[in-house]
């Protein structure tokens, strides 16, 4: 059965495939770059490697993540063979979640969901973090959603 | 030796491959360099106390010069190790002086590495790194 991540950025809960999560760790430090690629402000170093910084308000309407205000967790992700870090504010333990459980988007609506699914008595849409990141290297540029 | 001549005063942290550069002097009126101008996130702070410093680098055509105001520190690599900027978060925006690598200790970027666009291809993250001695 796959498990899944729910995490929290702002208000806005989302979960994630626990099989691409290859770490959860504390508050992360990072690194604004001048310039940067919408959705990917900054870079930091997790054991010896650098990896870019997803910022999740690119797919959901929060504000915008910055060095000055770390979140208290971050999220090691691997996309396309490359590691992410996600900053966010609250990580859940995983979950397992049957793929009859995972219904169409009707009462969420993040680009890039997977289908949406009931947790602890909240509806949360699952992302689908490769889609996302693939569009966003190949030049597509979503805007927030909810 | 790998070697950075680091920029200090600005936003962000950042360093230039000391290989990359030619010299470095007190700005002067009857200099003929072309000028790179500079993201506002890469200047130093301006200070009246303060003349700039024209940081001459070399780049295939020949040589270009960066402005900067504050204090520049020639910094070793020891301990640290360059790596190419994740694609992911690779600028868009042409600029004429690009992030092409990150130097990072373990679990932290302690500054990233800028040249100028004409060296920053891809084959010049690999560059970066062997003018970093990596």
């Amino acid at each position: 059965m796959p498990y899944f991540i729910p995490l929290r950025f702002g208000s806005t809960w989302l979960a994630l495939a626990a099989d691409s999560v290859a770490q959860i760790l504390g508050q992360l430090r990072w690194m604004r770059l001048p310039a940067p690629p919408t959705g990917f402000p900054g870079v930091a170093a997790w054991r010896g490697r650098a990896m870019s910084v997803l910022d999740l308000s690119l797919l959901v309407a929060e504000p915008p993540l910055t060095p000055e205000s770390p979140r208290a967790r971050a999220i090691i992700a691997q996309v396309h063979g490359s590691y992410l870090a996600i900053p966010a504010d609250e990580v859940q333990e995983a979950v397992p979640i049957e793929k009859s459980e995972i219904r169409a988007s009707h009462v969420t609506n993040l680009q890039h969901s997977l289908g949406e699914v009931s947790l602890k008595e909240r509806v949360i849409p699952i992302l689908d973090l490769a889609q996302a990141v693939s569009e966003q290297l190949t030049g597509t540029r979503p805007g927030p959603g909810r | 030796m790998s070697a950075f001549v680091r920029v200090c005063g600005a936003k962000i942290a950042w360093a230039i491959p000391a290989a990359r550069v030619v010299r470095i002097v007190r700005e002067a009126p009857a200099a003929q360099l072309e000028l790179l101008p500079l993201d506002a996130e890469l200047a130093p702070a301006t200070s009246d106390d303060e003349s700039a410093q024209l940081v001459v680098l070399r780049h295939p055509d020949g040589e270009q010069a960066l402005r900067l105001y504050g204090r520049l520190e020639i910094t070793k690599a020891e301990g640290l190790t360059i790596v190419p900027l994740p694609e992911l978060c690779r600028p868009t925006e042409q600029a004429a002086l690009v992030i092409t690598a990150v130097a990072i200790s373990e679990d932290e970027v302690r500054f990233l590495i800028a040249e100028p666009a004409a060296c920053a291809s891809a084959q010049h993250v690999g560059k970066a790194q062997e003018l970093a001695g990596q």
